[in-house]
């Protein structure tokens, strides 16, 4: 094989040095991993629906005789009052990139408050329901209740990330601590989405 | 801008057909499920025509993110994928990539559809 | 290649110091600490290499046992142990982190002119937890309650009615154990590939290897949750009562194989596509060209995977489900075909009009492409519902998987293992041995599964422990164990030609092969710093632009982009690779270990029923997460 036959780009060009601006333009990798574990949480709830889905379209009646379907009014304005933390989150993350720390901090810890509340009310709900009825009766139950839990764990892993975030803004602003704020952000959107599909799904045994 | 232009037509091309072609699938199967499952009487409809129409907008979308691959080809006609510089040169490959990509994405859709009109709907196999 | 000029006393002096800025921790510790992405890449190798070893056990009891009627070296339920721990040993445990672990995490990298990934304590965890869980899980063997209804386990022989030892519940948590070290594998990949990329390698010159590295992180990512959703209702129809499953309380046994098979099916292109990867690097190595339709084999290998999301139901062809629903899963089998194909066509129009060297690696892709081939015109027989549902769960099926699986995983795999050599310990291997190791290779792989198309079609079952005499099986059951016995020797020749030649054969320079990508522009083994200066590429065959090359070593005098004065990296922006920050980037760390003990309590726990100590274990994860965020990166 001669130099003349190996192959070659007929143009070796490019800049001799390429220019690393100031200010970085792409999305920060905590961004890329947080959209990581919102596509692989979000498949696990999209395989979970389809699973509730599928075994209704099996079973008739759905529910199944003896169990009433459920409440319609509560789980829509609980879920209202979940999805409106996303407002104080995103206030949160922009307070914080503009440097004011006293505001991002208040934003985080009212809506820290609010999913606090929210959570604590659905375990007691949770509880309540399954001294009714219990999770081991059918098919029906099953997935009902591992669906609304798998929904309240990603609930509560959210707040677990705020008294995080909160701990960690206590001793000031970094990049660091601006791109994290912005990754709970979307997890809490994410959260959110997710609690309106697994709550629409649970009440369209009304249908 | 016309390179932001282009580009835009290359994402189009590039995730249009594939898109299509997944919802087509997804809610081509769900129907199914909806229509021969045991709480069929719940969920009336005819399978042909919910088959058919779903089937038929899907390949109208692929068709659309084809032309818009075809559009993107023509317009970097003049750059090569592999010696010129981004964003030209990644935009034209991304293009051949589509234009290829969608052509599959039909064929399966073709597919589908003549296998749900020609076979009973509901048939145990 | 060019001789390269010695660097300036500046340029030493910057050497100098990325040498003293990225070495490694002396030791064990050094190793159980490590983040650096070769080292964690060799783990993963040994690891996997030893699983192949437990793996292949398993096939030579199965073999030894059907050589004949009646046999009875091993009673059934230990069959159905064994053919059932060989299927989740060669697939979780041998294949995915070998070929995603092992070559995608140390070759990945340096392909993109990277100085490591863009989650090096991740990258560290996904080994801890993978190695973890594969102890998890033999340790049921070492009880006595491996699992024992199959790899892809149906209900309801699965449930607790028919299996009420703890057999399914270690397969349950194990397997959940093991996908989170592979999903975290993928987000790894996924996030270095679009932002830890050279400057200048726009999506067109990113090579071919990372886009198949690519598609398969993108399976596993979405792929992995179905097979999470199924293991977590099993474990909680099994041990608490639940009714998923349960036909008699309204659950579904075919939601089980619907969730499964929506998981297995990308699993098995999963399998395939990182090592679509290896061929389409050996090839033009081997062939001084670039790769034909370069264009045309990136995509092919992402819509391998995405169009392999929707073929699932053809696992599902024999129960029963409404022709117009299979209808779809027919479609999509038909045309999922046509991008293998254009590789196929790829690789050998570029073999045909390249100027081949028919060494070792090349002779185990030739190998390669006539298995794959082989093994996908007896898999697009299945496609025909009524030939399906004639050989359903007989041996045209293992014959078929197995040569797809053994032919276009594990001969590139062995490919690989030849063609890196030098670059990963720095000799050469010795090549005759190399050449007579693939055609024993060959010969044994061929011997032992193409019978089985033939007594598939005679009506042997698959998962029989024996088989009675009479039936015209017995001769190719025979010549099938003695292909095993022959690949056996095969494999010995290949690992002890690598043994000995680590030892004894001569230094390799940085580039024996006039290899394409980046990796051969470092030296063999490379520093731990991987490049002395971050690469600007214009093409998607960077070591063969000499001008390029040159340019970066010049850089090293004048100190542009060779980042010595942290532990750092450059990040690029995702779709055209413009540079876009420099980021540090963590040294060696013992939170990733900790972390993968701490999960590893956590199951243990749960399959002994000790529900409340394995939430202890959470609280130990949640304490070891706060360590391991404590310290933030420094600002540039």
């Amino acid at each position: 094989m001669t130099e003349a036959a190996l192959p070659r780009t007929t143009k070796a060009s490019g800049p001799a040095v390429p220019v690393i601006v100031e200010q970085r333009v792409g999305p920060p990798a905590a961004l890329w991993g947080m959209g990581i574990l919102i596509a692989s949480e979000g498949t696990l709830f999209i395989c979970l629906v389809a699973s509730y889905f599928y075994l209704r379209f099996e079973t008739h009646p759905w529910p199944p005789d003896g169990i009433a379907p459920p409440r319609v009014a509560i789980p829509l304005i609980m879920t209202a009052i979940l999805v409106a933390t996303s407002v104080p989150m995103q206030l949160a993350w922009r307070a914080a990139q503009a440097g004011r720390l006293a505001a991002a901090r208040l934003a985080l810890v009212c809506a820290l408050v609010v999913q606090a509340g929210y959570l604590a009310y659905e375990i007691h709900d949770f509880q309540d329901q399954l001294n009714r009825v219990a999770v081991t009766r059918d098919a029906y139950t099953s997935a009902y209740y591992v669906l609304l839990g798998a929904d309240h764990a990603h609930v509560a892993l959210g707040i677990l990330f705020d008294v995080w975030l909160l701990g960690k803004l206590a001793r000031g602003l970094t990049t660091y601590r601006v791109n994290a704020a912005q990754a709970i952000m979307w997890y809490w959107h994410f959260v959110n989405v997710v609690t309106i599909i697994v709550i629409g799904t649970l009440l369209s045994a009304n249908v | 801008m016309r390179l932001r232009r282009l580009a835009i037509l290359q994402w189009a091309g590039l995730f249009g057909g594939g898109i299509a072609w997944a919802c087509a699938h997804v809610f081509g199967y769900a129907i199914q499920n909806a229509e021969c499952g045991a709480n069929r009487a719940a969920w009336s409809m005819s399978n042909d025509a919910w088959e058919a129409s779903l089937l038929g907008v899907s390949m109208f979308f692929v068709l659309v993110a084809e032309a818009a691959a075809i559009a993107v080809l023509r317009g970097t006609a003049s750059t090569t994928y592999d010696d010129d510089d981004p964003p030209a040169s990644r935009i034209r490959f991304l293009a051949i990539a589509a234009a290829v990509s969608n052509v599959i994405f039909f064929a399966i859709i073709v597919f589908d559809l003549l296998g749900t009109l020609f076979n009973v709907a509901c048939r145990g196999s | 290649m060019a001789v390269v000029a010695p660097p300036s006393p500046a340029g030493a002096e910057r050497l100098a110091r990325l040498e003293r800025m990225w070495e490694a921790r002396p030791g064990v510790l050094g190793w159980l600490t490590t983040t650096d992405h070769k080292r964690i890449g060799l783990l993963y190798f040994w690891t996997t290499l030893t699983f192949f070893g437990a793996g292949g056990t398993e096939a030579l009891i199965m073999r030894t046992q059907l050589i004949r009627p009646n046999n009875h070296l091993v009673g059934p339920s230990t069959y159905d142990e064994i053919f059932t721990m060989h299927g989740i040993t060669m697939i979780f445990f041998f294949i995915i982190p070998m070929t995603t672990g092992a070559f995608g995490n140390y070759l990945l990298p340096l392909m993109l002119g990277a100085r490591d990934m863009a989650f090096p304590r991740v990258n560290a965890l996904s080994y801890w937890i993978f190695v973890s869980s594969g102890i998890f899980l033999y340790t049921s063997l070492a009880v006595g309650a491996a699992p024992n209804a199959g790899w892809f386990d149906y209900v309801p022989l699965a449930s607790k009615a028919f299996d009420p030892g703890h057999n399914i519940d270690f397969y349950a948590l194990g397997l959940l154990f093991n996908s989170v070290s592979s999903t975290l594998t993928a987000g790894l990949f996924i996030v270095t590939i679009f932002k830890s990329r050279a400057p200048g390698m726009s999506l067109n010159r990113l090579p071919l290897f990372c886009y198949a590295m690519l598609a398969a992180a993108l399976g596993l990512l979405f792929a992995l949750p179905a097979l999470s959703a199924d293991l977590i209702m099993l474990y909680l129809d099994r041990n608490v009562g639940t009714h998923f499953f349960d036909v008699a309380h309204g659950g579904s046994a075919l939601l089980w194989q619907n969730l499964f098979w929506f998981f297995g099916h990308p699993e098995v292109y999963i399998l395939i596509v990182p090592t679509f990867g290896i061929a389409t690097s050996i090839i033009p190595a081997f062939t001084q060209r670039k790769l034909v339709a370069f264009p045309l084999v990136a995509i092919a290998e992402l819509l391998v995977v995405f169009i392999g999301f929707g073929v699932w139901a053809h696992h599902m062809f024999a129960t029963g489900l409404p022709t117009t629903a299979l209808v779809f899963f027919a479609g999509a089998t038909a045309m999922v075909v046509i991008p293998s194909t254009i590789q196929v066509f790829a690789w050998c129009m570029s073999i045909i009009t390249g100027a081949p060297r028919f060494r070792t690696p090349l002779l185990f892709i030739g190998g390669f492409i006539f298995m794959f081939v082989t093994g996908g015109l007896s898999g697009i027989m299945f496609l025909a519902v009524p030939f399906d549902q004639q050989v359903h769960d007989t041996y045209f099926v293992i014959a078929h998987f197995h040569y797809i699986i053994f032919g276009a995983a594990v001969f590139p795999i062995f490919g690989g293992m030849y063609y890196w050599f030098p670059k990963v310990t720095g000799r050469m291997y010795f090549e005759r041995p190399g050449q007579i190791s693939f055609w024993v290779i060959f010969v044994g792989t061929n011997l032992l599964f193409f019978p089985m198309h033939i007594v598939g079609l005679l009506g042997m079952t698959r998962r029989e422990y024996t088989y009675p005499s009479g039936l015209g099986w017995t001769i190719y059951n025979q010549l099938e164990t003695v292909g095993g016995y022959v690949l056996l020797i095969g494999i010995l020749m290949l690992l002890g030609n690598l043994v000995v030649s680590f030892f004894r054969a001569e230094r390799a320079g940085p580039d024996p092969w006039h290899g394409p990508t980046l990796e051969w522009t470092t030296s063999s083994p490379p520093p731990p710093y991987n490049y002395p200066v971050i690469p600007v590429v214009t093409s998607a065959y960077a070591n063969w632009d000499d001008e390029d090359r040159a340019r970066d070593r010049r850089r090293l005098d004048t100190g542009e982009l060779v980042l010595e004065l942290g532990h750092e990296q450059v990040a690029s922006r995702p779709v055209d690779g413009q540079p876009d920050e420099i980021v540090e980037m963590p040294h060696s760390s013992p939170w990733p270990i900790l972390l993968a003990l701490s999960m590893a309590f956590i199951f243990s726990m749960l399959l002994i029923g000790h529900d409340s100590t394995a939430g202890v274990g959470g609280i130990l994860c949640l304490l070891v997460l706060l360590g391991w965020h404590s310290k933030e990166p420094q600002e540039a």
